[in-house]
């Protein structure tokens, strides 16, 4: 919606600057978006005149202008290669030095030998029309020589954007948004026009001549009619264009645009038939039959249904009710009687037809937002008036008024006690009444209660909350003092959010950025990395009207999040970089229900340096590392890692499933060299994800416990063994636990090795254990007592060689 | 023989023989060598007896003192030797200090998680609980619970992703509420951070997956005056007590009044630049008295209870505190970005 201030100013007396008038707006609660100057960039354009045309000595497509600038006969020459100048005709000048709208500044110049002293300008190098015109633009004869541009055209005015809520249909009209300005800040009257027209004396009363039926009086609760004959079709007089441009809307001929003036005005869309071309004169209301079509005014076939509201005669629809008119009872240069339509239709029913046809139109925004049913003949009978001045129409007297459900306002009990409760407020019930009766609404006093009688234009009020805002808007927000609630209850954080914080905390500490990515993917990036033969990542849930293929599906895991911004960072050259992120992933749970939603917590790195047990997989066992101290500090009983080959995105060899006890809560693994390579992944990046559900679930609840610190020496004793390479270093460390008995405290790895000295298929693995006891000191053959039933255990178990004992 | 007379010798000796010693070990041989066993002052004992009775108080007692004295000078050397020595180690061992120390590789936190947490912890302090929600909504908690009926043009406000003909992709974080409604009496004060989908093509002020915190407070005798205390304290904690703040007339269907809230521009100070649309001010936030329909389909007594919501783009939240210019830029995840909070 956009307003004009000038025209603003014809309905209220204000004398509020532009500026203080957006203020005033906006803190109202009808935002302004934004202002507009019309003549912006014009100050300096003048009206010459151009006195002589003469032929340039050097080029057969320019001419040289003599314009004369002023009364007192300054003259500049212009030369010009536009094809409609004229000697006589009064033109809009730029001298040199002036800088046009679009920036151009206009410098003296030197065109074929003739100094050009400044430029006759066109309509489009002023800013007033779009589209590049051939010549120059012309103005009238009786333009002042020497006056403003700005002036002659009458672009001394303000356009004001307004963004209005869907509680503010009220001010799509410049008289409801009068009514703002003078029920909040001015008072006095509105200027309302004043409504005046003849009704001829030879036509017979409209209902002779034409007959309206409304048969679904539900979508249709009134239809007005009257009956305006020959009418002069020709352009509206400029004042008119000039406003319904500053609204936005285009002119087309006077009586369509008579009509798109009282839509203005009055909030009230109005339709003009073509009176000849509606069969027996009977305009019959109601629903649309299935698959019955309709022109409509752009041209376009529509294909109707049952629940959508025509506008008919006997021979079919004329247009479609409150959205848009049929082509065929159009107006147009033929037209020589005209019915005018003023309805009220029912919102609901507007908004669902001009939904279901595509269809947006001012008429539509309007009625869908609810019009004033009981201002439906006033606006007809204010284009009558225009119908008659501005189109030498005839005014066919009487109108016909379908009224089959009479307007009831409202009655709403407002509580001075809650009123005050509600706003924080102190206010009499004398003074909240006289609030409201500033806005219009009829109000009855009783001892605290105030009976409010809801007007037809308030199509927005239906309960006493409502009539509290209204309160609120009249008093000010900003004048309402501040007060903080106390509250009772402590604020905190639920043990699952703590948990997460944690995790959170553990993982970063750890090294890992933690990041945040689109939950909306594209389904190709699954099956670029093979993601999809998961069978879990492949329970798609797909978006129904989907922004494009990027943002189609919801993620099924974390990892292309991860994946994705680890190649990013790659082919921007970062050299090391280790990512997390928590967050939900979704999973298809059939047509009609509510798809599964599961908190993930995914990571992966690169750039790894250290090669740590000569594995070639440095990024592995970093992110195993940083996953066993998590594990470690949220007390995660019993978890491995058990080698897993079954993920077709994953290196067969370097994959390993998480488990805690039986239950498996992730995967950790080398994203598979292929992927790597096509992905842009530097070659070793290495990828978790874990269900954090499950892993919280998984996690005791413990409270910190103290343990005695032990009063006792501890005896260490290393242990290094050669065994095949196929065996786990993982059972060789339960079986030491197996049999180090209660002595044992500590077991750690300091080597591994394959090498020369070991033999083919082998490996060497070096075990440092730690020997304490809680009551005493340990003797050396208490502890190589224990020590050599490890060995032999080991030995046995693994046919294991041991070195060095 | 005279002993006194040796003795007064072996102390000349001793004297000009410890201007000498540069080190521990001739120290250690100069000590044999006048106090052992063998050495020169003890050889003067081992002569007592050779000398007359009446002149040995004399040379014991000088003796003793002789003892006494070069013992003394034999520690005070050392000491001096030790200090020496270790001076002359420390500046071995001296090191550049304005080398580098060792690249720890510290993880960073993401910009939308710390205006998220620097929101959490301040409706913590004022006795907020944080409330979740899922991500995909029914149209009756997205809508309807919220007062949006079907055909209602509030609709239009927010343009939603389906998922089906039941569920779609939560529109605002607002259904938090009614959930927690249901789940509890009031007494209420919850904050629920969420993410939150719109259909909206992605640019540089846009993104079809945004953040949102969404704040609930139910009791007795909650008030307009409470809101906008309550706001101006978060806006306080967030941007500092210098800023203004706005409440101006605005439109929320689950609430009655609304008020969106502005601040005065961060970066012009209400002067008017680009940031603020040459407006001075920044809206920062929805918020209203929750409308009596919402209080009654969640069942609540709307005559007896009342309260007030809010809702913040984190998103927006965090372009505005850390200055970005880009929303994408958060999703972009660059190391070099997060590397910078």
């Amino acid at each position: 919606m956009q307003i004009s201030y000038k025209w603003l100013k014809e309905y209220v007396d204000f004398n509020y600057t532009p500026d203080e008038l957006t203020e005033k707006l906006t803190m109202a609660g009808l935002e302004v978006e934004g202002m507009e100057y019309l003549g912006e960039g014009l100050e300096d354009i003048i009206i010459g005149k151009i006195e002589k045309i003469e032929e340039h000595p050097n080029a057969d497509k320019l001419v040289i202008c003599r314009v004369m600038l002023n009364k007192q006969g300054k003259v500049m020459t212009v030369v010009t290669g536009a094809p409609n100048v004229e000697e006589g005709k009064m033109v809009p000048v730029a001298e040199a030095g002036t800088v046009l709208p679009n920036g151009m500044r206009i410098e003296k110049s030197d065109l074929r030998g003739v100094i050009s002293e400044g430029m006759i300008c066109s309509i489009d190098e002023l800013g007033l029309a779009e589209e590049r015109a051939d010549g120059i633009m012309i103005l009238s004869d009786n333009a002042p020589l020497g006056g403003s541009i700005i002036d002659h055209l009458k672009l001394d005015d303000y356009i004001l954007k307004l963004d209005l809520t869907p509680n503010y249909a009220r001010c799509l009209g410049m008289i409801g948004i009068a009514r703002e300005i003078k029920s909040l800040f001015t008072g006095g009257e509105l200027n309302l026009p004043e409504i005046k027209f003849t009704e001829s004396k030879e036509e017979k009363n409209i209902n002779q001549q034409a007959e309206i039926i409304i048969e679904d009086p539900d979508l249709c609760p009134r239809y007005t009619g009257r009956l305006v004959k020959d009418v002069k079709i020709k352009a509206s007089p400029l004042w008119m264009k000039r406003k319904l441009k500053a609204a936005g809307i285009r002119s087309i001929n006077n009586v369509v645009d008579i009509t798109n003036y009282v839509l203005m005005e009055y909030n009230q869309p109005l339709h003009a038939f073509d009176f000849d071309k509606i069969k027996n004169s009977k305009i019959i209301v109601r629903r649309a039959e299935s698959e019955e079509e309709i022109l409509t005014l752009d041209e376009k076939t529509r294909v109707l249904d049952d629940e959508m509201l025509v506008i008919t005669d006997e021979d079919g629809p004329l247009a479609v009710a409150g959205v848009m008119g049929g082509y065929e009872s159009e107006v147009t240069e033929k037209t020589n009687n005209v019915l005018i339509e003023s309805a009220y239709f029912n919102p609901i029913s507007i908004r669902k037809t001009a939904k279901k046809l595509g269809l947006h139109s001012e008429s539509s925004h309007r009625f869908e937002r609810g019009v004033d049913i009981e201002k439906a003949v006033e606006a007809n009978n204010r284009a009558c008036q225009l119908l008659e001045k501005y189109a030498d129409g005839t005014i066919v007297p009487g109108v016909i008024d379908q009224y089959p459900l009479k307007y009831e306002s409202a009655e709403l009990e407002l509580e001075t006690k809650r009123v005050n409760q509600l706003l924080g407020l102190e206010l009499e019930t004398a003074k909240i009444a006289g609030m409201l009766e500033k806005l219009d609404f009829p109000v009855k006093v009783k001892e605290g209660i105030i009976n409010v009688k809801v007007p037809s234009f308030r199509t927005d009020v239906s309960q006493p909350a409502d009539l509290v805002e209204e309160i609120a808007r009249v008093y000010g927000y900003n004048n309402i003092p501040s007060t903080t609630p106390i509250s009772k209850q402590l604020g905190r954080r639920t043990v699952k959010q703590k948990f997460k914080k944690r995790v959170e905390r553990i993982l970063k500490a750890g090294g890992l950025d933690e990041i945040i990515t689109y939950s909306l993917q594209d389904k190709k990036n699954y099956s670029d990395l093979k993601l999809n033969s998961d069978s879990q990542f492949g329970k798609f849930v797909s978006i129904k009207n989907p922004l494009s293929e990027a943002f189609a599906i919801m993620r099924t895991t974390i990892l292309v999040g991860i994946i994705n911004t680890l190649a990013a960072n790659a082919r921007r050259q970062t050299s090391q970089m280790g990512v997390f992120e928590i967050g939900t992933a979704f999973y298809y749970n059939g047509n009609s229900s509510r798809p599964k939603e599961k908190q993930l917590l995914g990571g992966g790195i690169f750039g790894i340096e250290e090669n740590i047990w000569q594995e070639n997989a440095p990024e592995f066992y970093h992110l195993k590392g940083i996953l066993e101290i998590l594990f470690d500090k949220i007390q995660l009983k019993n978890y491995r890692f058990v080698s897993d080959d079954s993920r077709e995105y994953l290196h067969p060899g370097r994959t390993a499933e998480i488990y805690s006890g039986r239950e498996l809560l992730g995967f950790i693994g080398e994203i598979h060299p292929e992927i790597a390579e096509k992905s842009d992944l530097p070659a070793g990046t290495t990828v978790f994800e874990i269900d954090f559900d499950s892993l919280y679930k998984a996690t005791p609840k413990v409270n910190y416990h103290y343990k005695k610190l032990p009063k006792y020496p501890s005896v260490f004793r290393d242990l290094a063994v050669v065994v095949k390479d196929d065996i786990e270093v993982a059972e060789i460390l339960n079986a030491i636990k197996e049999k180090g008995g209660e002595i044992l405290k500590d077991l750690d790895i300091f080597d591994l090795y394959h090498g020369n000295q070991i033999k083919e298929g082998h490996k060497s693995i070096a075990f440092k254990l730690k020997f304490q006891s809680e009551e005493k000191t340990l003797r050396d053959d208490e502890v190589n007592k224990q020590f050599k039933k490890i060995i032999n255990y080991i030995s046995d178990k693994f046919s294991a060689e041991i070195r060095g004992n | 023989m005279d002993l006194l007379k040796d003795l007064k010798e072996i102390e000349k000796k001793a004297e000009e023989e410890l201007k000498e010693i540069k080190n521990l070990d001739m120290l250690e041989e100069m000590r044999i060598k006048y106090l052992g066993k063998k050495g020169a002052v003890q050889s003067i004992f081992n002569q007592m007896g050779k000398i007359d009775a009446e002149q040995r108080p004399a040379v014991g007692k000088n003796a003793n003192k002789l003892k006494q004295k070069i013992e003394k000078w034999l520690s005070e050397h050392k000491e001096k030797l030790e200090k020496k020595a270790a001076a002359e180690r420390f500046k071995k061992e001296k090191i550049d200090v304005t080398l580098p120390g060792k690249e720890i590789k510290a993880g960073t936190t993401h910009p939308l998680s710390l205006i998220t947490e620097e929101l959490e912890e301040i409706f913590i302090g004022l006795g907020f609980s944080i409330a979740e929600g899922p991500e995909i909504e029914s149209e009756y908690y997205n809508f309807e619970a919220l007062n949006i009926p079907e055909h209602h043009p509030a609709r239009d406000l927010q343009d939603t992703l389906y998922i089906n003909d039941n569920y779609l992709l939560r529109t605002h974080t607002s259904p938090v509420q009614v959930r927690t409604m249901e789940a509890q009496e009031p007494p209420v004060r919850i904050i629920a951070p969420g993410r939150v989908y719109r259909s909206d093509e992605l640019d540089a002020s846009h993104s079809p997956i945004f953040h949102q915190a969404e704040g609930l407070v139910i009791d007795r005798d909650i008030s307009f005056s409470d809101l906008k205390g309550t706001i101006e304290l978060i806006v306080e904690a967030l941007f500092g007590a210098d800023r203004d703040v706005r409440f101006r007339p605005s439109y929320f269907p689950f609430t009655e009044p609304s008020a969106e809230v502005d601040v005065s521009c961060i970066v012009c100070e209400g002067e008017g630049c680009p940031l603020c649309s040459h407006t001075g001010w920044l809206e920062i936030m929805g918020s209203g008295m929750v409308h009596p329909n919402v209080l009654e389909m969640s069942g609540y007594d709307a005559d007896y209870y009342s309260g007030f919501a809010f809702g913040v783009g984190l998103d927006r939240l965090a372009l505005l505190k850390y200055g970005i210019d880009d929303i994408r830029v958060l999703y972009e995840n660059d190391k070099r970005f997060l590397h910078q909070f």
